[in-house]
């Protein structure tokens, strides 16, 4: 154990406190509860990660993009699981994986930025100064210790907000001196910005094990995050929340079918699911996992082969309490008349039901919670 | 502190990129005039970057090595193979570095550092991702070349121009597509059913032009998409016949046999004659709307006041913007009148790179070094530990620009952290107090910390971790 490890082992939370300006001690939830979010950036296209295999008027609308019957993982009659998605499909069948399709936030525009503001503020709207709505949550949680923590190098609008939220990355820095900490804590006492972000980043810091450290260091992508992020919620003094985040969603232009690159995208998410359910272990059986994106992608291939900027997509969500193996959808269909604005799939679920149900899932109840 | 004794730190720190020794004196006698003063420099290139002159020739060259590669990968269980493939890749990776390293020299050896922050806020307004497989690996050729021909060379211009000068050039063709969408019902849409791709257009008026807000809808993304079918990239390596025309290989080239035919309407008004011309003119239109003043003095102000810009400093730059037809020098000028910009109350955190680049400034790195090489390398590195790698931004939005973004916990923690792994490559000799008093205003617990510190190296770390370093102000 290094020098940093073991100054910080001797702090007890209570210790720690009296330097976090920002930390609310009003909130005193507690829970057993754990929960995941995986956010999916660029717009998944929900028809290829989720096909609508039985609707007659798919193979007229996107021939190159279609995977062949016999290589789909099939749900039901109607809807079958991209090939990429093998152990998602192995977790449906445990009823571990529920899935909701033709589903979208409020927000009926096409833009990556304004559409993740909406996903993750948890709001009818666009809102530049909105928090998100995961940390509305942490701010409910008891305050000994950032209930909520984001693996990845940004912190994300999911996570912006008053509560104190913890993150975390992997790399190769050396560790610090506990006399150099201690006279940058004096320092950073009256900055009300850095001061409760420094606590937040040791705190991180000290709960990571040097397994995963040496796991992640060999790269960064969702399954590696994955496996980090199962590390956190399974002690069992750490954070209730974990936010992961993966780009390369944004498929404009040769998107492939059931091989190409958004078929690798989605082995890597289907790696990061197993990750998780192998990570968290006995935890497992406490944890929801919801995954989610922007917004969906156009029925029709575009001209380079891709999908442009659509409206609904698909949400998965996965509980160790097995309440999945269902695909829940009013599907609106595909014949033209059907589509939104003649191009995209119409939405007919608000995704935000979902974040409530998560909320019920941490607190026990999503009385007075704004979603 | 009061106003007066803030500017020369805030015109060195807010406007610049942070102060090298012995420089606060020539700042101090006139803060304003000597950014003044750099205005006029703005659109001349660094010494670093001469190197990286000519795109055409660089894009070419990256073609080349990315045909030889698919060549070889025809021929991938062949003996040598594999190795010959590593050396290509090496090769490409690292020229990336080289231009990577000397965009980051030009920075920290910059005399005009207000100039240099304003190319970097265009090239951010303007972002575009250096890889992304296929064709848009050749970006990695032509990132720095792009910054100093769309970006640098047109800011002493109008917006205008500098728009088209971006939109016209081979890295934002590629990076967003055009260079592949074609009108369908164009010579070659109609011959090889190829069509639209609207990425360029959606991010042209969201980003680039009038906002997410600015008043356009579908209708307009799709109308400009289909204006803008033709706009495109000659992408020959040799001096094969090129069925297109008369252009240059490596050079944007418009392509009329890619070109939508029909009358288009943008925001209610119709282009109606087919050809190259029509999208110039579509652009202009958005390089003076409205909309397009506004969304560019949001983002200025923010860049150059605070992450939540006060309104009546983003109203004066987009009252200035659009009595000047967006000319760029009045501009940027008319950021230095601000009130706002002076006001001690407002900050920004530095970025990764602000800091990366203040921190080199500050203790006269690389050159002090006795491994200059070594110590550039590992400054660059420690922008992608930061994760803002040059020209990776990873959207087209570019770099975020307030402190929630960049201030996560572990980024904090790792702020100091990287000061630590540094320290161990400043030689020894640099007096940490002498040092803040020359690089930061009066703080008497930082004084404090320092007179107290173990080693010099701690004094350091102390030094660039404290608040007022961190921060962008006084």
């Amino acid at each position: 154990m290094n020098s940093r490890r073991r100054f910080l082992k001797g702090l007890s939370a209570a210790a720690l406190l009296p330097a976090i300006p920002g930390l609310s001690l009003a909130a005193s939830a507690t829970t057993d509860k754990r929960f995941v979010l995986i956010i999916l950036r660029g717009a998944l296209d929900g028809l290829a990660a989720v096909q609508p295999y039985g609707d007659p008027a798919l193979p007229g609308l996107r021939d190159s993009l279609l995977v062949p019957d016999e290589e789909l993982r099939k749900l039901d009659s109607h809807f079958a699981l991209h090939p990429s998605l093998a152990r998602m499909h192995g977790l449906y069948e445990s009823k571990e994986l529920e899935v909701f399709h033709a589903i979208a936030t409020p927000y009926r525009e096409r833009s990556h930025f304004d559409g993740q503001n909406v996903l993750e503020s948890g709001l009818d709207k666009v809102d530049p100064g909105a928090s998100g709505w995961l940390n509305r949550v942490a701010a409910r949680l008891a305050a000994e210790r950032p209930s909520a923590v984001a693996v990845g190098q940004v912190l994300p609008r999911v996570l912006h907000g008053p509560a104190n939220v913890a993150s975390w990355t992997p790399d190769t820095l050396p560790d610090l001196e506990e006399s150099m900490l201690q006279r940058l804590q004096r320092l950073y006492q009256e900055d009300e910005f850095l001061g409760p972000r420094l606590q937040a980043g040791l705190y991180s810091e000290q709960l990571v094990g040097e397994d995963e450290v040496q796991a992640a260091k060999a790269g960064q992508n969702l399954p590696q995050l994955a496996q980090v992020a199962a590390r956190f919620l399974a002690e069992e003094d750490g954070p209730a929340i974990a936010v992961l985040e993966g780009g390369g969603w944004d498929t404009h232009v040769s998107q492939g079918a059931a091989k190409g690159g958004l078929a690798n995208r989605l082995r890597e998410l289907d790696s990061a699911v197993w990750a998780l359910r192998q990570g968290l272990g006995e935890r497992w059986v406490d944890t929801q996992v919801l995954i989610v994106t922007e917004f969906g992608r156009t029925v029709r291939v575009n001209g380079t082969a891709g999908t442009d900027h659509g409206t609904a997509s698909v949400a998965f969500r996965l509980s160790g309490a097995k309440q999945g193996g269902k695909i829940i959808t009013e599907w609106p269909g595909l014949a033209s008349g059907s589509l939104l604005d003649g191009r995209d799939l119409r939405p007919t679920r608000d995704l935000r039901q979902l974040y409530r149900d998560a909320v019920v899932h941490l607190l026990g109840s999503a009385e007075g919670f704004e979603v | 502190m009061d106003k007066r004794q803030a500017a020369p730190w805030i015109a060195a720190n807010k406007f610049g990129l942070g102060l090298r020794p012995n420089e606060r004196a020539a700042i101090a006698s006139d803060p304003r005039g000597w950014l003044k003063a750099q205005l006029s420099q703005v659109a001349v290139m660094p010494p670093a970057l001469l190197p990286f002159a000519d795109s055409p020739a660089l894009l070419l060259e990256g073609r080349e090595l990315q045909l030889r590669l698919s060549e070889l990968g025809k021929r991938a269980l062949e003996p040598g193979v594999k190795e010959q493939q590593a050396q290509i890749r090496k090769t490409i990776a690292e020229r990336q570095e080289e231009q990577q390293k000397a965009r980051l020299l030009a920075a920290i050896d910059s005399e005009a550092p207000f100039a240099e922050r304003l190319v970097r806020f265009w090239s951010n307004h303007f972002t575009v991702v250096a890889g992304g497989g296929g064709t848009k690996d050749l970006l990695r050729h032509i990132a720095v070349p792009y910054e100093n021909e769309a970006i640098r060379s047109n800011l002493d211009r109008s917006f205008a121009e500098l728009l088209l000068a971006v939109e016209q050039h081979p890295a934002m063709l590629i990076y967003l597509d055009n260079h592949s969408s074609v009108g369908p019902n164009s010579k070659t849409g109609i011959a090889q059913k190829k069509g639209l791709n609207e990425n360029l257009a959606r991010e042209l008026l969201e980003l680039h032009t009038l906002g997410v807000d600015g008043g356009y809808g579908q209708e307009d993304v799709t109308a400009l998409a289909r204006i803008l079918t033709g706009w495109g990239v000659d992408l020959r390596t040799g001096l094969t016949p090129d069925k297109y025309g008369s252009t240059l290989p490596g050079t944007y080239r418009f392509a009329l046999v890619h070109h939508e035919p029909g009358e288009h309407t943008v925001l209610g008004r119709t282009y109606a004659v087919p050809g190259e011309q029509r999208g110039e003119e579509a652009l202009r239109d958005l390089a003076h709307h409205p909309s397009t003043a506004r969304h560019i003095a949001r983002k200025l102000v923010r860049h150059f006041v605070a992450d939540d810009p006060p309104p009546e400093a983003v109203e004066k730059i987009e009252r200035v913007f659009l009595e000047t037809g967006g000319w760029l020098p009045a501009v940027h000028g008319a950021l230095i009148e601000l009130e706002q910009a002076w006001d001690p109350q407002y900050r920004k955190l530095k970025s990764p790179e602000d800091l990366v680049i203040s921190v080199a400034r500050g203790c006269m790195l690389p050159g002090r070094s006795e491994q200059p090489q070594l110590v550039l390398r590992s400054l660059n590195q420690a922008l992608k530990t930061f994760g803002q790698t040059p020209f990776n931004a990873g959207s087209p939005a570019g770099w975020a620009d307030t402190a929630a973004a960049w201030g996560n916990p572990d980024a904090i923690l790792k702020r100091i952290q990287w000061f630590t792994a540094l320290t161990k490559l400043i030689p020894a000799g640099l007096d940490p107090l002498q040092l803040a008093q020359e690089l930061l205003p009066p703080h008497d617990a930082l004084l404090t910390e320092l007179k107290r510190a173990e080693s010099e190296q701690q004094g350091l770390v102390l030094l660039f971790g404290s608040p007022s370093f961190q921060w962008r102000g006084v």
